[in-house]
């Protein structure tokens, strides 16, 4: 984020940059729960057909997998979805402005893992349906 | 907000504003798309997403953009004619 370090002495830009922290990390927290909530409901789809009593293994191995296998395809989806966006402003010109999707597209192409792995010390049970919902 | 920051750094916040929106923006549709396709896509749970899967879910966004641009060009034919 080159453009906005010209932050610094004043208790003005501190200020600032705390706005700026906020927003990140409240549209980071977003992101994360929106993946953490798609996860679950696809895997729990997949993974316990007919729940029972109680988790089997065989259906914590199943999810286990899974999450990865969500990874995976989010990953796919983003690569895909960028490229194409990139594609897109090169050949029709950049309405928005030159460098705009280059610049807003290199926060967006992260591993998923590291989306969630910012929060999981603090508040990942934060991130839970269970405490969500409750 | 509007006392607290001069126009100098106002003008850095809305722009800073902007691209974090659009950024979320993004970054939601990836969800999305992610949601569809993962329905359409895979199949049974394995070790690796298999070639065939990683196929499918890249034609699918592919085509689900395409499938947006249709309808956009589409509509913007229909309110020419009228």
């Amino acid at each position: 984020m080159s453009d906005y370090s010209s932050y610094g002495s004043g208790g003005d830009s501190d200020k600032k940059q705390q706005v700026m922290d906020q927003v990140r990390g409240d549209l980071a927290l977003a992101n994360a729960q929106e993946l953490i909530n798609k996860m679950n409901e696809k895997c729990f789809t997949k993974c316990v057909p007919k729940p029972g009593y109680r988790l089997e293994s065989g259906e914590k191995t199943c999810l286990s997998k899974c999450m990865d296998r969500y990874m995976e395809a989010w990953n796919v989806v983003s690569r895909t979805y960028v490229n194409r966006l990139q594609e897109e402003t090169r050949q029709h010109g950049n309405a928005l402005g030159g460098g705009f999707i280059e610049k807003v597209v290199g926060g967006v192409r992260t591993n998923p893992w590291y989306i969630l792995i910012r929060f999981l010390d603090e508040t990942i049970s934060n991130l839970c349906v269970c405490s969500l919902r409750a | 907000m509007v006392k607290e920051f001069s126009e100098a750094e106002q003008r850095e916040l809305s722009k800073f504003l902007e691209n974090e929106n659009a950024k979320a923006q993004i970054q939601r549709s990836i969800h999305t798309f992610t949601d569809l396709c993962w329905d359409k896509c895979v199949g049974k749970i394995g070790n690796k997403l298999d070639r065939s899967e990683e196929q499918c879910l890249s034609n699918c966004v592919e085509r689900f953009l395409d499938t947006s641009l249709f309808i956009v060009n589409r509509l913007e034919e229909v309110k020419n004619k009228l």
